[in-house]
Formats: structure tokens, C-alpha cells, sequence
């Protein structure tokens, strides 16, 4: 009897044959939603509130992975220190790396900041493989919604032609926002940011903005005492438009470098959430690149 | 059950040749590059520089396996000097086959080594009790734990650790798990085993948020339960919730407690063969130790989550040693004594917006039912008389981020075979995650006992390393 059920399913399914599509991250979700349309029905393990290099791994998204058909990553081992023990577990063939199940959102990007040397002496290293977040980029977003077609026609060769054509919307409306963007990007031209963790150099590249200094003196370590007087010391000297920090990160490090330097702080999600006004994500990176502009002053006439 | 499992650690290594035309082309080109780069803004500067150096990479490799084609070309029949990279690729089939012959000896290779790991645990121990001159007020190191986890083939991990002390080195735990081409998500465990029995048991002592396992799982269960024989294990979704269950069986219920403070405290591995012992006679099915766990997680919100389990451990009959005093330590074998254990274990963790602080609400409790044996019988045997204890513990654990965390735990538990003895005692713990492989923890506690020790005080300085690289896998 008990056997009987997944069997009748079977029979059921071309009917509701809806793929169950399963992202790592909010971004990936809201662009694979863009792009499956109705074929597909997404979820998302973790939002832009949440740190993505450290989503605690739980027997639940050991569930959900099972359950996938389609399971999307940004890849670059953003994902490193907690996907790939709980893929192991969820023993789902479907979306195992190598399966057409499986998809890299960060296939053709060029990734930045790859480490020469990766060595234990130096401190833990959470961007082994160079600069995962892409995904602060308009054209990084690009890449993602093009993997994401590509990949979804892989696992369902009928709907090539709907995911193209949603796909085709979805640049259209990009580049749509990009226009808009232009001010933003040109007064941001030139400006220069204080980070608390290297999410922008992509973002930085686009847009033409320096990242001078890094509260973190290397990907996932927190900063010691001299190292935090070493960057107010550059903040005061360099007079940057803002310190970047994303929403978990403004503890008695930030503040204090904000009350000791003045320099203004800028708490942003670093990717697309489920709360309005950044529940999609065009309409964050609208907010987010709007927020940087915003905070660069007004060129002297 | 393993909590960690370790990064693989297979790296292809480059051949002598196309690393020295590599470096060769490098140190050209860089030169060159040098020249031509002046003037230019620092950034531009360093991407020209990445991208050359890629190119001169992929270059040096194209080049070497153009080589090792042309050498192979001329001599078909002799093995390239530089033959690391098809030797890698043709890796699988040169160890593939049957696993020895009668002619033919085993050697093993680098290539495929297992993940390897090394624990080291130094304690210094203060404690206020009168008889403290053989545990505490010294430093205590715990036995080194070496482990090995390593895939043998499609179907099956071989996960091994091994405890040494200045005395030698025992196996704690060594065994199989075919989680590979078993229906649904059924794995299978053979060997000696860790038993599944609550959250704490199975858990290495370096992975706890205090220095030693609660003194109730070390009453009960000697800390770590374990036994030599096999497990299934399966889990499922019910709706949305994830369900997980084990039953096992094992040939005796051993224990390997390496703890510092608590009812274990100095002993190591119990159930260690006497000396001089009465033979046993035939084993029955009765002697068996057998093994049961539900357990479940629940998502409470996105933050939240709560994971309820209960477990079970059952001697249907075991013959157990005894020793009679004179003649001095010698060791009689009793007749069959049942023993049950019965536990349930609920923890409920709030995970701070962005994953670095979190909130842990931890307990489980414990009963235990053990025949009573008649030791003035010559060969001691059922008195026809039980004993039913119960204990357990609570502990709440707040980590600030990744690198700071505070513990605190109360206990009270009734001796095992003396239900009329009670152990009150607590524990609290601040812990310095300097990074991944690095911790320092210090430790406060009290013990009250109603047996004849003195109640009693104590404080730890832990400080713990882990050698090798490795990732956290989900226990549950
Ligand atoms: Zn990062």
C-alpha cells in the first residue's frame, strides 16, 4: 500500500509537474523564480539577513534536499562550510554535483580576489576560491538568471522556449534598471568606502568606487586592536562616504569606529530578503546601489 | 554517528616537468610584464598581472602534456618520465580489482589517503577534595585521538579513531558505513560502533561546550557508549519534519569515558577483560545488547528549531565479572543480569540574524533498571532483587559569535545501583574559540554527593587542538 502512493503520484505528475527548485540563497530564488515561472516552485535555505558563508546546517534543509529535483548554489565555496556535508546526508541523486540537477549559479564568472597562497598560518579563510559575492553586481545577477535558464533546460528540455523568454524579460528589465543606474554609478565614480568584509569588489569594479580598507584583515577574521586604529586612522585621513557593514555586523567594532572616526555607517543587506523593500532581487540592488550613491556627496560645482 | 567529517584531502599534485616549464614561462613573462606595466593605477596593474599569470599557468600545463604526448609517441612502450598526471587519472584502474592474492603483497600509496585528524587535549585540573593527589591539581591530558574517515569505494566510508596515551593506543571507535545503494536513505554500521543513544553520547569529547560529558552519561554509560556489532539507521520526512531513527545490536555495552571530572573520571576502558577469569561459557542471545532511537527537529520560525529523541539500551541477560577479594583480584563470571536504559533528550536552539550568536537549551533524562546480582552465591547470580535509578541534566550554552561562549549545567542523578544515593553537581564554562582548531576553556563546578565524599569543588583550564582540516556535519 505504502508503495502504492509514490506510484500514484507518478501517474499524477505531468499534470502538476511543477519542478521543485531548491537555492541556497534569496537572490538565487527570486531569479530562478523570475526564470521558472510557473514550471517551478522555489525555496530559498537562507536570506540576505543571514550570513551566507555560516547557515547552520539542520536536519530541515536535510529534508528539503531530499526532496529537490533542482538544487541551485552560488558556488565559489560560499556554500563551502555547510552544503556539501548535508548534500552528502540528503543521498539525493537528483542534485548531486555533476547531475543536470545541480547548478552553479557562479558558472563564466571570473572570480576576484583569488588568494595566491591559501594557508592555515594565515587565519581561516572563509574565500578559498577568490570572491564569492557576485551577486552584489548587476551583471553578476545577469549570470545567475542566464545559468539558471541553461541549467533549468537541462533537467526539462520543454521548457526551453518559456525559460528563454522569461529569461529574455528578466534582462530586459536588468538593463532597464541599469539605465537608471547610471547617475548612480557615475556619481559613484571614484567614491571611496570603508567594508566590514569583502561583499563589494564587483559591485566596486562596475561602478567604478574604491574599497580603501577592510575592517576584516582577511576574509572571515575579526579585526584586531590594531588593525581596527590602523583603518580609523585611514578613515580620518581619507575621509571615506561611508562604512559598509552588513546587518549582523553593527556590534561595539562598528560603533565604535563610527563614533571615534564619524565616519557614516551603512548597514545593507547583502542580499535580497523576504521583507519589502528588498523581497526581490532587482528592487534590493535598486535599494542597495541607490543607498551607496546616495551616500557620496554632491560633486563640488 | 560522526559529527564531523573530514575535507577531503585529495590534491593532485603537479608534475616536476610542467612545474619547471611553468616557472620557466612565469619568470619570461612576469619580466616582460614589468617592463610594459608603468603608469598604470594599481588595480588595472594587478588584474593584467592575475590574467598573465593564468595564461602562463594554462600555458605551462598545455605545454607539459605536449611533451609528455610527443615522449610518448617516441617511446610508446616505456612509461613517461613525467607521469604523475596519467598515473593519477589511470589511479582508479591500477588499484582496482580483487582485493589481494596469494602472490601479491598489499602496498599502499599516498594516493587516496584517507582524511586524518588529530585531537589534543590538555587539562589542568584544581579540585578541593580531600583524596585529589592522583586526579587534580595537576595538568591531565586527555589520550590523543587520531581519526580516519575515508571512502573505500562507491558504497562505503571506513571512519576509525584511535586513543594513545603514554600506556598505547586503543581503537575507539572503527567502523563501516554503507550509505550508498541502500533503499531510500538506509545506511548501514558495522563494527565498533558508538551507540546511538540521546545528543551527548556519541559525541567526541572535543566537540562539547563543556570539558567533560555530564557525570550522569558517565554513571549510566560509562560517557561514550559503544559496542562492537551493527546498526541501520533511516530517516524520513513527515510532512516537514525531518525523522530519524536507528536500532542496533552489539555484543556487549562497552564504554569509553576519558573524562577528567565526574563517576568515570580515571577509568578509560571499561569492560576491559579480567584477569584470570572464570570462563564465561556459551553465549546466548540474551547476552546481546540491543540498541533503539527516534528522534525529530522541528523548525520553530526561521531562527529556531527544537529536536526531541528518545533512546533505548537493553541487556536482555548479561553475564557481567565480578571479583572476589581473596584470592586477590580474581574474577568470576556472574550468571545473566538484565540491565535497561531508557532515555529521553530535547534541545532547543535560537540561531541569532546572521548565524554567529546562538542560544542552546539542552537536557535529557535518564532510567536506568539493573538486575541485582546475589554475590554470596559462588558464582554470583540473579538476587531476584532491581535497582531503578534516574538522572539527568540541563544546560543552557549562549555563544556571543564565532569565538566566545558560556555554559552552564545542573545535574542530579541516583547511582546506578543504589538508587538511595544521590549526586547533585554543576558545571560552568567559558569558552575561547580562538579559530577552528584552536580552544581554550575555562571551568568551574561543584559536586555534592550523599555518598561518603565530602562535598567538593573544582576548576579547569583546558586547551584544546585540532590538527586537519575539516567541515561540520550535521548531528541529529
Ligand atoms: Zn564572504
Amino acid at each position: 500500500m505504502y508503495k502504492l502512493i509514490p506510484l500514484l503520484l507518478l501517474t499524477l505528475a505531468p499534470l502538476h509537474a511543477q519542478l521543485s527548485v531548491l537555492c541556497t540563497t534569496r537572490d538565487l530564488a527570486d531569479i530562478a523564480s523570475r526564470i521558472g515561472g510557473n514550471a517551478v516552485r522555489v525555496e530559498a535555505m537562507a536570506t540576505g539577513a543571514q550570513d551566507p558563508h555560516r547557515i547552520l546546517a539542520k536536519p530541515s534543509g536535510l529534508l528539503k534536499l531530499r526532496r529537490a529535483d533542482v538544487l541551485i548554489e552560488m558556488g565559489l565555496d560560499l556554500e563551502h562550510a555547510w552544503l556539501p556535508a548535508l548534500l552528502e546526508n540528503a543521498a539525493n541523486e537528483r542534485i548531486a554535483p555533476g547531475q543536470p540537477g545541480f547548478i552553479n549559479a557562479s558558472d563564466g564568472i571570473t572570480p576576484l580576489e583569488v588568494p595566491t597562497t591559501v594557508d592555515r598560518s594565515r587565519g581561516t579563510d572563509v574565500h578559498p576560491r577568490g570572491n564569492p559575492h557576485y551577486n552584489l553586481d548587476p551583471e553578476g545577477g545577469r549570470t545567475i538568471a542566464r545559468n539558471i535558464a541553461k541549467g533549468l533546460a537541462l533537467v526539462k528540455p520543454e521548457l526551453k522556449a518559456t525559460l528563454d523568454a522569461n529569461l529574455r524579460s528578466f534582462e530586459a528589465d536588468l538593463d532597464a534598471k541599469l539605465k537608471e543606474w547610471a547617475p548612480h554609478f557615475a556619481r559613484l565614480k571614484g567614491a571611496k568606502f570603508v567594508v566590514r568584509h569583502g561583499w563589494f569588489p564587483y559591485l566596486a569594479q562596475r561602478a567604478g568606487f574604491t574599497v580603501i580598507a577592510d575592517l576584516e584583515p582577511m576574509a572571515g577574521l575579526e579585526p584586531s586592536p590594531a588593525h581596527v586604529a590602523a583603518v580609523m586612522d585611514l578613515i580620518r585621513r581619507e575621509k571615506p562616504a561611508a562604512l559598509l557593514v552588513p546587518p549582523w555586523k553593527q556590534d561595539g567594532i562598528t560603533k565604535r569606529v563610527a563614533s571615534e572616526t564619524g565616519v557614516r555607517v551603512l548597514a545593507l543587506p547583502v542580499g535580497c530578503t523576504n521583507d519589502a523593500p528588498y523581497a526581490t532581487w532587482l528592487s534590493w540592488m535598486d535599494h542597495l546601489i541607490s543607498a551607496l550613491a546616495a551616500a557620496v556627496p554632491e560633486p563640488a560645482k | 554517528m560522526s559529527n564531523s567529517v573530514f575535507g577531503a584531502a585529495a590534491q593532485s599534485s603537479r608534475s616536476p616537468v610542467s612545474f619547471n616549464m611553468c616557472a620557466f614561462i612565469f619568470v619570461a613573462l612576469a619580466a616582460r610584464g614589468a617592463l610594459a606595466q608603468s603608469g598604470q593605477p594599481a588595480g588595472v596593474q594587478t588584474l593584467e598581472q592575475r590574467v598573465a599569470d593564468m595564461q602562463i599557468r594554462y600555458e605551462g600545463r598545455i605545454a607539459a602534456l605536449e611533451a609528455q604526448v610527443l615522449h610518448l609517441r617516441a617511446a610508446p612502450t616505456a612509461l613517461p618520465v613525467a607521469d604523475d598526471a596519467i598515473e593519477q587519472a589511470l589511479g582508479g584502474v591500477m588499484l582496482s580489482g580483487v582485493m589481494g592474492r596469494l602472490d601479491q603483497t598489499t602496498r599502499f600509496s599516498n594516493r587516496f589517503n584517507p582524511a586524518i585528524s588529530l585531537v589534543s587535549d590538555l587539562v589542568y585540573s584544581y579540585s578541593s577534595r580531600a583524596d585529589s593527589f592522583e586526579t587534580d591539581n595537576q595538568f591531565r591530558m586527555r589520550p590523543i585521538e587520531l581519526g580516519f574517515a575515508g571512502r573505500i569505494d562507491p558504497h562505503v566510508n571506513l571512519i576509525a579513531a584511535l586513543a594513545a596515551d603514554e600506556d598505547g593506543m586503543t581503537l575507539e571507535e572503527g567502523y563501516a558505513v554503507w550509505d550508498k545503494g541502500l533503499p531510500d536513505t538506509f545506511t548501514l554500521r558495522a563494527g565498533r560502533l558508538p551507540i546511538d543513544f540521546g545528543k551527548l553520547s556519541a559525541m567526541h569529547d572535543h566537540e562539547l561546550s563543556f570539558v567533560d560529558k555530564p557525570s550522569t552519561l558517565q554513571e549510566y554509560l560509562g560517557g561514550k557508549a559503544l559496542t562492537t556489532g551493527l546498526a541501520v539507521h533511516h530517516w524520513f520526512g513527515v510532512g516537514e519534519v525531518p525523522v530519524r531513527w536507528s536500532v542496533g545490536v552489539g555484543n556487549s555495552l562497552g564504554q569509553d569515558a576519558h573524562a577528567i571530572q565526574g563517576p568515570a573520571a580515571g577509568e578509560q576502558h571499561h569492560g576491559a577483560a579480567a584477569t584470570g577469569a572464570e570462563p564465561f561459557g556459551r553465549r546466548g542471545a540474551d547476552d546481546f545488547v540491543w540498541t533503539a532511537r527516534v528522534t525529530s527537529s522541528i523548525d520553530l520560525g526561521a531562527n529556531d528549531d527544537l529536536q526531541l529523541g528518545s533512546s533505548g539500551i537493553f541487556v536482555p541477560g548479561a553475564k557481567e565479572f565480578f571479583y572476589t577479594d581473596p584470592p586477590a583480584n580474581t574474577a568470576v563470571a556472574s550468571g545473566a543480569l538484565g540491565r535497561s536504559i531508557i532515555g529521553i533528550d530535547a534541545h532547543w536552539r535560537h540561531a541569532d540574524a546572521g548565524s554567529t550568536g546562538a542560544f542552546t537549551l539542552g537536557g535529557e533524562w535518564i532510567w536506568v533498571r539493573m538486575e541485582l546480582a546475589d554475590t554470596s552465591a559462588p558464582v554470583p547470580v540473579f538476587s531476584g532483587a532491581r535497582n531503578h535509578s534516574q538522572g539527568g541534566w540541563l544546560f543552557a550554552e549562549y555563544a556571543f559569535d564565532e569565538h566566545w561562549s558560556v555554559g552552564a549545567r545542573a545535574e542530579r542523578f541516583q547511582h546506578a545501583e543504589d538508587s538511595s544515593l544521590v549526586w547533585r553537581g554543576w558545571n560552568c564554562a567559558l569558552t575561547w574559540n580562538i579559530d577552528e582548531f584552536n580552544r581554550v576553556r575555562f571551568e568551574l563546578g561543584g559536586v555534592d554527593t550523599d555518598d561518603a565524599v565530602a562535598p567538593y569543588g573544582f576548576a579547569m583550564l583546558q586547551w584544546t587542538l585540532v590538527l586537519g582540516s575539516h567541515a561540520h556535519a550535521l548531528a541529529w
